[in-house]
């Protein structure tokens, strides 16, 4: 189901890469400003037919950063390259209709993604039109094709009808089928399965894989959800309030993961091997948590703080297998090799198990 | 163990009246909540749980009718007089409904809303409700400084800990909690349930958890039942529901979700559509996409066999090595 | 250009169901039936009260008799043919009038929206300058400098109203334009232009449709008020006119009743027929307002329930409801 996601050498540059990407959101005004650094230093590459999964809480900056991917906001600092062009110094004010021709999103709610005035064959018709996608066929034709694709064609009438009409899961697969109809190169997919009902996720996540596999798209699937991550991406990389703390094998981390949010995420989801309980992980509720001052955002909850940990955000440290990890935990000349246990006491790793 | 029955529900249905026909959302349903359990109700969004939810507190609009007997400590609740219902509501079951964090009145602070709570269902006076306040929300982990704060200042898992503050208020002997932690990050649910196993500890009640999520309810919950087209198909220890369900829909739904362990291998997701809740099917409610249903299960409507020790389940394929039913919670 | 009828169509084509849904109201048919009567009047004055409205045909101060059915004004004319004729001023001015506010505010209150950052302050900006400037009194300045015709009266109550609908249609577009279908509209590559136009303006057709009609009734109002001030033209006909000079006449003191009960009458007639069309409409966009049918259902769904019950249980068993 996954594929191993490695990056290899590049004989052409990757399909997206991400340098340094930051944004920061700033509001109100005299005296009442509020300073919001959503993305922080986020870097990644994707290549052509490989997933890639973006997995944070709410407020980690995953969704910002499908929308700078996107192109619905303009990032503060840093650079989009797809194809090794830089797109923001090409095209600084608004994206050309080639990059959305290359681009495209899919986002989380099913019930709002869709113009509730507009039918389900509008919606893949302009598409089609906006990107000369259906060539010399009819429009009719491409759009049942499209339908066909991501198996919607067994609905009768479907294309004139409108979408409230459909179900969650089959409003989803058709903002598949409209992202599809532009050829994109790239598709990010923020959140898909999250507000569509659980019977159908695997469906959903299912078409996106094998869409990916036939048309070699390269495919940035956001989630908050560790097990949609594992099943559907073969490379993983784990947000907190705006940084990007581990990257590595999306099975790799789960099984294995190294920096104690990542092991606190994966110590709370429920599972269903724990009857009767499971694991208690004591954490107070906190408001939030945007990066503020210069030190790695996660210490005030880290079980392994130290005092380098509030004043220096650490770097990113590559391990084996390809990984890499930005916490102080793991200086330079670790290979890695460092089991479950971390330097200090007090880890989550116990209850991951 | 035979604890004390708290809640029997029996035969319980609830249809809507609609312009297309009757809607029987609930049909059928029996079961029974013992003294200081959790039980879990698991079933998609249409199963009808959340209907069950709010029947049980008889909070559903007024063009629902019920049919059937819900009996707490052996009161009849469908047939109660208005002031003694006012009294079970909230003193004796309580409701924390689904998206209930987000339905706090945003422009009154948590404190009057405990206030309010507390005074609507008793006579106690306004000071001595406000003095209640922050004893209630240190209990559910807040600190008792922040009960003049506004619920949009509070994040998503603090409102919710006030949601069951709001729901504790009258220290009721069962909670009903619909889809409690949903909308809140994983880390956060995993606080959030703590807090009630805490709860519960200390106060003894007992919970229904109503969730889609099969493994949250699994880890949580001594006894879990499952629903479908608004009928009880499968109920047993929580378990053995999970290491053998019985029903062939609790098997795909468990073979179709994903999750942290085992081999990651692909999936497949259950073919075909929630039924139709119009009118009555006259057979099984899953045949049309159950994968070993046979001839037959269409005609008539499984009833609810006990197959193992506590675990029951409604299905024909058990039908002839099961023993003839025996009301939920009447197991020795 | 191409774009903007597209626009226009969408519009007209979700009505299509909100026509079908107001015949089912009782309040949308007898407002739209009212308007009718009402504008069929204007249309048909030269059949129902032949000649000019404006002549001199009997004496004055004349009580309603089978000659004139409203009797006659201090100038001794026929209040009846006065009060039809007059329509078709009130009416075409107070429509007209609700047209260009629709327009202006709709245009002004989505771009604010729909563009934000500066244009939305400028604008809003704008339309807080209008609000606070006075209505009635900057009617009256604006009407007694230009010339007393039917496009100044126009002109002065579309300034003095368009804010109001631009604050309106902003609010509400601001909360669409948030929606995740724009976005998506966008990133699929729609022009701008024609987000703003196939995206988001039909999403907000119920609310100009509603903002229209409050707008008309409030151009005829305020027609009316102007004229009754003597800003109109003297020489046209119009209810507003036929209270001017009542006022005039000393209609009150002097027990003329007929002189300005009728004009009231139908003035008010108007604005009630407009106010129940935008219940309807509302009530059909928001199905929340609509009033809750019946608590129990009729006798012959409960009995639908019971047989539909007791056939799933699969025994006859004589279930009641609590």
């Amino acid at each position: 189901m996954s594929t191993s996601g490695r990056l290899g050498p590049a004989e052409h540059p990757p399909l997206l890469e991400l340098r340094a990407l930051g944004k920061t959101f700033v509001s109100g005004r005299f005296g009442n400003r509020r300073v919001v650094k959503a993305v922080n230093e986020v870097s990644l590459q994707v290549q052509a037919g490989q997933s890639l999964g973006l997995v944070g809480e709410s407020g980690s900056g995953k969704s910002t950063v499908a929308r700078l991917i996107a192109r619905l906001v303009k990032p503060t600092v840093g650079q989009i390259l797809l194809d090794g062009r830089d797109v923001i110094a090409a095209e600084p004010r608004s994206p050309s209709r080639e990059y959305r021709h290359q681009v495209q999103m899919i986002f989380q709610d099913p019930f709002s993604s869709l113009n509730p005035v507009h039918t389900v064959g509008y919606h893949l018709e302009r598409a089609l039109r906006i990107h000369g996608t259906a060539g010399a066929e009819p429009i009719e034709a491409a759009t049942a094709s499209l339908l066909d694709s991501v198996g919607l064609s067994g609905v009768p009438g479907i294309v004139s009808r409108y979408p409230h009409e459909l179900s969650g899961g089959q409003r989803q697969r058709l903002a598949i089928a409209r992202t599809l109809a532009a050829r994109p190169a790239l598709v990010v997919a923020d959140e898909p399965t999250s507000m569509v009902d659980v019977s159908v996720r695997v469906g959903i996540l299912n078409l996106l894989s094998d869409l990916r596999q036939d048309r070699n798209i390269g495919l940035i699937l956001i989630t908050h959800d560790l097990a949609s991550a594992r099943y559907s991406t073969g490379q993983t990389l784990v947000m907190y309030a705006g940084f990007i703390v581990e990257s590595g094998a999306s099975e790799q981390i789960i099984a294995r993961p190294m920096h104690p949010y990542t092991q606190l995420l994966v110590a709370s989801v429920p599972r269903r091997s724990h009857v009767d309980g499971g694991g208690t992980v004591t954490e107070k509720d906190r408001d939030g948590h945007a990066a503020q001052g210069a030190g790695c955002p996660f210490a005030p909850r880290c079980p392994s703080r130290m005092s380098v940990c509030d004043t220096t955000m650490p770097a990113a440290q590559p391990l084996e297998g390809g990984r890499w990890v930005r916490c102080h935990l793991f200086g330079p000349g670790d290979a890695g090799d460092r089991g479950p246990e971390p330097k200090n006491a007090g880890s989550y790793q116990d209850l991951a198990k | 163990m035979p604890d004390e029955a708290l809640l029997e529900v029996n035969g319980l249905s609830v249809g809507f009246a609609t312009p297309r026909g009757v809607v029987l959302a609930v049909n059928d349903v029996s079961f029974t909540i013992y003294r200081g359990e959790v039980f879990g109700l698991a079933g998609e969004s249409g199963s009808g749980k959340s209907t069950v939810a709010h029947a049980l507190l008889r909070v559903l609009q007024g063009s629902a009718n019920y049919s059937g007997s819900v009996k707490f400590r052996g009161q009849e609740v469908l047939t109660m007089d208005p002031v003694r219902l006012r009294k079970y509501r909230w003193a004796d079951v309580s409701l924390v409904m689904q998206g209930a964090m987000n339905a706090l009145n945003p422009v009154a602070t948590i404190q009057s809303q405990i206030v309010d709570v507390i005074r609507a269902h008793t006579h106690v006076s306004r000071r001595e409700a406000r003095a209640a306040v922050p004893e209630l929300l240190e209990l559910v982990g807040i600190d008792p400084a922040r009960r003049r704060a506004y619920p949009h200042e509070l994040s998503g898992g603090m409102r919710q800990r006030c949601v069951i503050a709001v729901a504790l208020a009258l220290q009721p002997s069962l909670v009903v909690m619909d889809e409690p932690t949903t909308a809140l990050d994983v880390v956060v649910q995993r606080s959030i349930m703590d807090e009630l196993a805490r709860l519960r500890d200390r106060l003894g009640f007992s919970v229904i958890l109503i969730s889609h999520d099969l493994d949250l309810v699994a880890e949580r919950s001594s006894r879990v039942a499952i629903m479908y087209g608004g009928r009880l198909v499968e109920v047993g220890p929580a378990s053995s529901v999970v290491a053998k369900p019985l029903h062939p829909y609790t098997e795909a739904l468990l073979s179709s979700s994903m999750s942290l362990d085992g081999p990651v291998h692909r999936l497949v997701d259950l073919p075909g559509k929630p039924p139709d809740l119009i009118g009555a099917q006259p057979g099984c409610a899953f045949f049309p996409r159950c994968a070993k249903a046979q001839p037959g299960h269409d005609l008539k409507v499984p009833s609810l066999l006990e197959v193992e020790a506590g675990h029951q389940v409604a299905c024909h394929l058990y039908s002839s090595a099961a023993v003839p039913a025996i009301e939920a919670g009447a197991s020795e | 250009m191409k774009t903007l009828t597209r626009a226009f169509a969408l519009i007209y084509r979700a009505p299509r169901l909100v026509v079908a849904r107001l015949a089912v109201s009782r309040k949308a048919t007898v407002g739209a039936a009212l308007l009718f009567v009402l504008v069929m009047m204007g249309v048909l004055a030269p059949v129902i009260a032949p000649g000019n409205p404006m002549a001199v045909v009997a004496g004055q101060n004349l009580a309603p008799s089978w000659q004139h059915l409203l009797g006659t004004s201090g100038q001794g004319n026929d209040i009846f043919a006065q009060v039809i004729w007059g329509t078709r001023n009130s009416l075409g001015v107070g429509f007209v009038t609700g047209v260009l506010i629709a327009v202006v505010g709709v245009a002004v209150g989505l771009c604010a929206a729909f563009f934000g950052g500066v244009i939305d302050n400028l604008l809003t900006l704008l339309a807080n300058v209008f609000l606070v400037i006075p209505g009635i009194p900057l009617l009256i300045v604006m009407a007694a400098f230009l010339p007393r015709n039917n496009l100044s009266i126009i002109l002065v109550l579309a300034i003095a109203g368009w804010a109001t609908t631009a604050r309106i249609i902003r609010s509400q577009a601001l909360s669409i334009v948030r929606r995740d279908y724009v976005a998506a509209a966008i990133v699929i590559g729609e022009r701008r232009a024609r987000v703003i136009t196939t995206e988001v303006l039909p999403n907000l057709s119920s609310l100009i449709a509603s903002v229209f009609f409050g707008a008309i009734g409030y151009g005829i109002g305020a027609q009316a008020a102007l004229q009754f001030l003597g800003l109109g033209s003297i020489t046209t006909d119009s209810w507003g006119s036929i209270l001017f000079w009542a006022q005039n006449n000393q209609a009150l003191f002097q027990g003329c009743w007929w002189q300005f009960v009728p004009p009231g009458i139908f003035l008010a007639l108007t604005c009630a027929a407009i106010s129940m069309l935008n219940f309807a409409i509302d009530e059909i966009t928001n199905p929340r307002l609509r009033t809750v049918r019946q608590r129990r259902p009729a006798r012959r769904e409960r009995a639908a329930l019971a047989r539909a019950r007791s056939r799933s249980a699969g025994a006859g068993e004589g279930l009641d409801f609590a």
